[in-house]
């Protein structure tokens, strides 16, 4: 089958096809979902080469375990308890030398180190943040580094993910009523940092 | 619906998370209602705002890389290396080989009874629910409820599933949600011996004259009759005594636990005995897994419960004293304020509390309930002789150590 044909077809249908032994099925699969993943992981990690290794090794435990994958359960919910349980395992490990996620922290991308607020702004589609000023940016940032680590995962499980709270209470193992609860938690932490810029924005008339 | 109750639910509106009976609620409430409009408002634009869109693209040669570690996982598919990655992370598998191994010695060498019936499996609750169990040849069933459990089966409890197994010696297990544990059946000078393979599972083994045997991939748990809680984890397993003396062993080390008391195994370690401060602690942890949550949600949301009567109720239901500090309580508006002694135990209540429809919020020390309805006759106090007998000394001791903190 040629590789075009591949990418028609759905998450399950890959996985059933990796299931039999096809490698191409896997490799497709791998080009759908990893710049997804590498973003999610570098949320938690902060650290670019780190989590592109991270993103590996969640590609060679979906590999290692599709044979258990039951097309019963959605694509995005396995693969993302995968990418849940690498995280935490690697932020268990780092905990005793790192804070949980540092937005202050000098960011590795690689080439060289990097203010977050630099790697984000000159690519920022949303309408919202298109008018606003690096200071703001580090404003929201210095917010959502305020999240506590358990309602961050649920927080960026969510909105960054998108991903319902039944699927999100499957990847983190806790009832859907307390993702529910960590969620409004969440915004309403988020909503008392950025009230004063909130109050900025919607006063200029931005919003 | 209120004010109040509508604007905690609004996130999981804007998230489409509510019944749909809940967000017409709501939509109409919004209608008409200016001020949880501008909140709704104020909800939306603050989660946009916050979205950080990282744009990160993975390396070129990234795709070569993964597939090649994974042909090479793929040549390791012995069913020793099958079991190895079943059984531990990446950065443990190395030590765990030599366990591994000496796990396979001892299972040869029991003599086991295939196929024997040893005991029965049913839910501890919703009777109607099925059982995932893999059978001793390898096959996945879905059974129903009083099925016999023959020598070899796994069973497996599905999210929100607690199943009980009587076991022929008169023991009784129960598998907490997510659990996976098979049951080997009777061996030389064992009386059953039981494979842990993840979650937790509690045990209340009958007294005998021949060992009990939970195996667990990172220790041993020996008992000939008691109750304990095991817990095990990726990572590490924790096993709680409830009654009696339990022993648990490996490689490294042996520890006996008495009532209360608690060790954690990590890999290549010896047991490690921790006394927390409060042993009750323990003890009511290990009893809260027991309960079967759905139960507990359909028999908390059935009635209109004041808030003391709920209290009452839940504690009554869970065979557990909740710590409860009703020190807010005044007649305009009831406020009680819980302080889970563990994480499971907030999660456990938040969840409940959800569902029962309560307006609550988190903070830093626990859990903050505001009643909508008004008490027809507010108590000051739950009463200690509104708890289950057996449990009141445990209480006792969380009111000693309430007051102990308040003083603080």
């Amino acid at each position: 089958m040629p590789h075009g044909e591949y990418s028609l077809k759905t998450d399950i249908e890959l996985m059933e096809m990796v299931k039999k032994g096809q490698e191409e099925a896997f490799a497709v699969i791998v080009e759908r979902y990893a710049n997804q993943l590498l973003n999610f992981i570098f949320r938690m990690i902060r650290n670019k080469e780190q989590s592109e290794e991270l993103s590996q090794e969640v590609f060679i435990r979906l590999y290692k375990s599709a044979s258990s994958y039951s097309p019963k359960s959605k694509f995005s919910t396995f693969l993302f308890t995968i990418a849940t349980n690498v995280s935490l395992t690697e932020l268990n490990h780092a905990e005793r030398k790192f804070s949980f996620r540092s937005f202050d922290q000098e960011i590795e991308t690689g080439e060289k180190n990097t203010r977050l607020s630099e790697i984000i702004s000159s690519s920022y589609p949303n309408p919202y943040q298109q008018c606003l000023t690096k200071e703001c940016i580090g404003k929201i940032e210095d917010a959502i580094q305020g999240l506590p680590s358990d309602l961050y995962l649920i927080y960026t499980l969510t909105e960054d993910e998108g991903l319902s709270y039944e699927e999100v209470a499957k990847i983190t193992r806790i009832p859907k009523g307390t993702v529910a609860s960590r969620k409004n938690t969440a915004v309403k932490i988020l909503r008392e940092k950025l009230a004063d810029l909130y109050q900025e924005i919607s006063q200029g008339g931005r919003i | 619906m209120t004010c109040e109750a509508v604007k905690s639910k609004l996130v999981a509106y804007h998230d489409y998370e509510l019944s749909q009976r809940e967000s017409i609620k709501v939509a109409e409430h919004l209608k008409s209602c200016h001020a949880c409009q501008s909140e709704e408002k104020e909800i939306k634009e603050i989660i946009k705002l916050s979205q950080i869109p990282f744009k990160l693209k993975v390396s070129g040669e990234f795709i070569n890389e993964v597939r090649t570690k994974a042909k090479i996982t793929k040549e390791q598919t012995g069913w020793l290396a099958k079991l190895i990655n079943f059984l531990t992370l990446p950065i443990l598998r190395k030590s765990v080989i030599s366990i591994a191994a000496a796990l396979v010695l001892v299972v040869v060498g029991f003599k086991i009874f295939s196929s024997k019936q040893i005991g029965t499996l049913h839910p501890s609750y919703n009777l109607s629910g099925t059982m995932t169990i893999e059978t001793a040849d390898g096959n996945l069933k879905e059974v129903s409820v009083n099925s016999g459990l023959k020598a070899g089966t796994t069973v497996m409890a599905k999210a929100n599933q607690n199943i009980v197994i009587k076991l022929s010696d008169s023991s009784e297990l129960t598998l907490c949600p997510f659990s996976v544990v098979k049951f080997e059946g009777a061996a030389n000078g064992i009386r059953q011996f039981v494979n842990v393979k993840n979650g937790g599972i509690y045990a209340n083994v009958a007294k005998g004259d021949k060992q009990f045997l939970v195996k667990t991939p990172l220790c041993n748990v020996n008992v000939i009759g008691t109750e304990f809680y095991v817990h095990v984890a990726e990572k590490s397993t924790v096993i709680t005594a409830i009654q009696g003396i339990v022993e648990v062993t490996n490689d490294f080390g042996k520890v006996q636990l008495a009532k209360g008391e608690q060790v954690e195994v990590v890999t290549n370690k010896a047991p490690l005995l921790f006394r927390g401060e409060d042993s009750s602690i323990a003890v009511i942890e290990a009893k809260l897994r027991k309960v079967a949550k759905n139960e507990l949600i359909e028999k908390l949301t059935d009635n209109k419960f004041t808030i003391s009567e709920f209290l009452a109720k839940f504690a009554d239901i869970l065979e557990v004293d909740m710590l409860l500090d009703v020190s807010d309580y005044t007649t305009e508006k009831t406020i009680v304020h819980f302080t889970p002694s563990s994480n499971t135990f907030r999660a456990i209540l938040e969840d409940v509390l959800w569902k029962v429809n309560l307006n609550y919020e988190v903070t830093a020390n626990g859990i903050r309930v505001y009643e909508i309805h008004k008490l027809s006759k507010p108590s000051k106090e739950t009463k200690l002789e509104s708890f289950p007998f057996e449990y009141r000394d445990l209480i006792r001791a969380y009111f000693d150590k309430i007051s102990k903190h308040t003083k603080k």
